[in-house]
């Protein structure tokens, strides 16, 4: 009988006798599912932050004043507008005018249906070309707003996880109520938890004198260092570009790093713990079966084929829970939407998370099953096969 | 008393087996610890922030006049007004960022926890560029009394440079947050002479009220003032401000919870195995035990001894590690980290009641079977 027929033979016995072990063997299988259960429910919030972030197109760029490093440090005098519309690089619009939109910001006071605790809503004034610098808006019902009146649209979440936002309801914006006429998506971006408006009847209204940022859509992602030096070189200008993805990345890095701190070492705390329960069980099992092993050395199996299903059984285990943390932590969690700071995230398991988490738990496993593996195998036959 | 070195003796019967538990019961309890300071860190803010201490600010963002001051001042029952502009920048590098709260002499009163006398905020004021910053802040950028301290901005000055000189002059702590918060105050007078635009305004004004129950109504009074003006404002009470901001980033309480409540399920399971495991083995000495006269009562006394002293003992064991371990070893990470992990006596005092409970429901059965065992059938291994 070759290797792995032994190693077959050894660990069809084992599970044989797992009955009697039940209780053991669940302690491997509820220490995995707890820990890759809580590292992936940790891990899917940062998963969410990371995919509102993530969609910066490579061919969109905002322009801020120099040094600002977030638009709301940054303004962007009225009169720069048109000397900013006109550099190169810039896409043009259907209508042949340049892509770009020149954006103020407020902020709408609301409150979260899941607590009732208020939270701040972006509402952004958008240029009249907006769409053709953000194309991936699409209205969902309602229509869109019309300058000059008190019109807003909220993106699709913003109905969903705030009292008070549908469509036909007033929002207490500068200068009085403005009425919501209708919700846009806008392929799973921050925007879809926001409030927009016309950039300048919400200007006027808010009595501001500037623009906060310049949105622009580029004729390809390579334009983006053609118009960066040329709003550079430009001595009237005090402005600097930066790329959409990385204007997100700065914005959200923060977050999920701390967010992804907390799922390792919430996770690798509790993996820790399964692992010793894992060493302790697999201990305890090898010892259990020490006589029926010592009896298959003497047939002349070989000790490496006790050691493989040892461990065969300890990553089965771990394996099976795993699973069950993962299962658990994508029902609970993934698709839940959630506001967070402000913007709605989506929560998400990806399969990559999964798999993660299972590898994770599968070098527990190992860790905790080796042990006890070359322990069973080097254990002197001749004693073993007398004990009782 | 004279049963302990029986149960220490049940313990190490198997060592191994008892010192993987207590690893487990230890680090889980690690986790435990860093949780419940979690929660207790933010439980805190909220607990800590007044409710007689009202934040004025504009309500669709941008300055508020100044001169809003006088008409706040004139609502009964407020008896500070503080106005307060927030500037920020970094130090020599990106990643040393920091902001000064520029204020006046009002502050001392609008902020009582911080210890200021008037006299020193007055000398802010005279030596213009005078600022007064947290011992927190001053340990970690190595800053003392004297130092002249250079704040990149973006913020333009009447010359158009945007580097504010601030020259440390008092450095205090937050006496109900100690070591926690990075403050730093500096002067408004000084300040609004020196920048370019936004003369004569503020970000927030800061109000003290006499009544802590009329919070909310000074509120609405504040708000109705400037409710058709230019610049309306939006007032709410620093408790308020508080309960939102903890619970913008989430639900941590119901987190937090959650990830306790895995942890002792694991732990429930992982004890409880090594108790009944540790109890079949030993069917036949505490037959013995029986036989010689203890009674069944104190067999299973010596079981769930036996279980408490191995939980509770790891769980001390891993609330003294986070207690005074784990704060050193997130000394001088970034953010506020070492804040975080601070854990109270009280989530100890919490933790430790959770290993006896894991104890009692782990060795309950094993104890139970002891108890219930009959001493001619164990005896004949039956």
């Amino acid at each position: 009988m070759g290797f792995f027929g032994q190693t077959g033979t050894v660990t069809k016995l084992g599970l044989s006798t797992l009955r009697n072990r039940i209780g053991a063997s669940l302690v491997v299988v509820i220490g995995m599912a707890c820990a890759v259960g809580a590292l992936l429910s940790v891990m899917s919030l940062a998963t969410g932050v990371t995919s509102a972030i993530s969609h910066g197109r490579p061919d969109r760029a905002l322009v801020m004043s120099q040094g600002a490093q977030f638009e709301g440090a940054s303004t962007i005098k009225r009169t720069d507008l048109g000397t900013i519309a006109d550099a190169p690089g810039i896409a043009k619009a259907t209508n042949g005018r340049p892509a770009v939109s020149a954006e103020v910001m407020s902020n709408l006071s609301v409150t979260k249906k899941s607590d009732g605790l208020f939270t701040f809503l972006q509402v952004r004034g958008i240029g009249p070309e907006a769409l053709s610098v953000r194309p991936e808006i699409h209205m969902l019902q309602g229509r869109m707003f019309r300058p000059g009146k008190f019109e807003v649209i909220v993106g699709k979440n913003t109905p969903t996880l705030y009292e008070g936002t549908g469509l036909g309801a007033k929002l207490a914006l500068p200068q009085g109520d403005w009425t919501v006429v209708g919700i846009f998506e806008s392929g799973g971006d921050m925007l879809e938890s926001s409030v927009l408006t016309d950039a300048e009847t919400l200007a006027s209204a808010m009595r501001a004198s500037a623009y906060k940022s310049v949105w622009v859509r580029l004729q390809s992602p390579a334009a983006f260092a053609t118009l960066r030096q040329a709003l550079a070189a430009n001595p009237s200008l005090a402005v600097e570009l930066t790329g959409e993805s990385d204007y997100l990345r700065r914005e959200g890095a923060n977050i999920t790093t701390i967010l992804k701190a907390i799922a390792y070492v919430v996770g690798g705390i509790m993996g820790l713990g399964a692992m010793f329960g894992a060493l302790n069980t697999m201990y305890s099992a090898v010892s259990n079966r020490r006589v029926e092993i010592a009896t298959l050395r003497a047939l002349g199996f070989r000790g490496s084929a006790v050691v493989f299903s040892v461990l065969a059984e300890s990553l089965g285990l771990a394996l099976l829970g795993a699973v069950i943390g993962a299962v658990f932590a994508w029902a609970a969690f993934a698709g839940h939407l959630q506001s967070f700071g402000g913007i709605a995230i989506r929560l998400g398991v990806t399969p990559g998370m999964a798999v993660g988490g299972i590898l994770f738990a599968i070098l527990l496993a190992f860790v905790g099953g080796i042990f006890p593996a070359v322990k069973a195998a080097r254990q002197p036959i001749a004693t073993a096969i007398r004990a009782t | 008393m004279k049963y302990i070195p029986l149960v220490f003796a049940g313990l190490w019967r198997k060592p191994t087996r008892t010192i993987f538990t207590f690893l487990s019961v230890m680090v889980a309890f690690v986790l435990f610890g860093i949780l419940a300071s979690i929660e207790s860190t933010f439980a805190q803010q909220v607990a800590i922030a007044r409710l007689d201490r009202l934040f004025v600010d504009a309500r669709f963002g941008g300055p508020l006049p100044i001169a809003y001051q006088n008409k706040i001042a004139a609502i009964p029952g407020v008896t500070v007004v503080e106005p307060t502009v927030a500037i920020g920048g970094y130090w020599k590098d990106r990643q040393n960022n920091f902001a000064v709260v520029m204020a006046d002499e009002r502050y001392v009163q609008a902020r009582p926890e911080y210890h200021l006398t008037t006299a020193q905020m007055r000398e802010i004021d005279r030596s213009r560029t005078g600022i007064v910053i947290a011992k927190k802040l001053a340990t970690r950028y190595g800053w003392k009394v004297g130092d002249r301290i250079p704040m990149t901005s973006t913020l333009k000055q009447m010359d158009g440079s945007t580097t504010w000189m601030f020259d440390v002059k008092v450095i205090t702590d937050n006496y109900d947050f100690p070591n926690a918060a990075m403050f730093s105050l500096g002067s408004y007078k000084y300040f609004d002479e020196a920048r370019a635009a936004d003369k004569g305004t503020v970000n927030r004004f800061l109000v003290r009220i006499s009544d802590p129950g009329r919070a909310a109504a000074v509120g609405r009074a504040i708000d109705n003032l400037f409710a058709n003006s230019p610049q309306p404002t939006r007032t709410m009470s620093e408790k308020a401000n508080a309960q939102a901001g903890t619970a913008s980033i989430g639900n941590i309480t119901f987190f937090t919870r959650s990830i306790i409540s895995a942890v002792l399920f694991m732990l429930l399971f992982l004890t409880g195995n090594t108790m009944m495991q540790s109890v079949r083995e030993r069917i036949p000495e505490f037959a013995v035990l029986k036989t010689i006269g203890f009674p069944d009562s104190g067999v299973l006394s010596l079981v769930m001894a036996e279980a408490v002293t191995l939980c509770v003992l790891a769980g001390v064991a891993g609330l003294t590690l986070m207690k005074f371990v784990v704060p050193l070893l997130v000394k001088g990470m970034p953010g506020n980290v070492d804040t975080l992990l601070q854990m109270p006596w009280s989530a100890a005092v919490t933790g430790l009641g959770f290993a006896l409970l894991t104890a009692c429901v782990a060795g309950f059965f094993p104890a139970l079977r002891v108890k219930r065992l009959n001493v001619v059938d164990a005896l004949a291994g039956r």
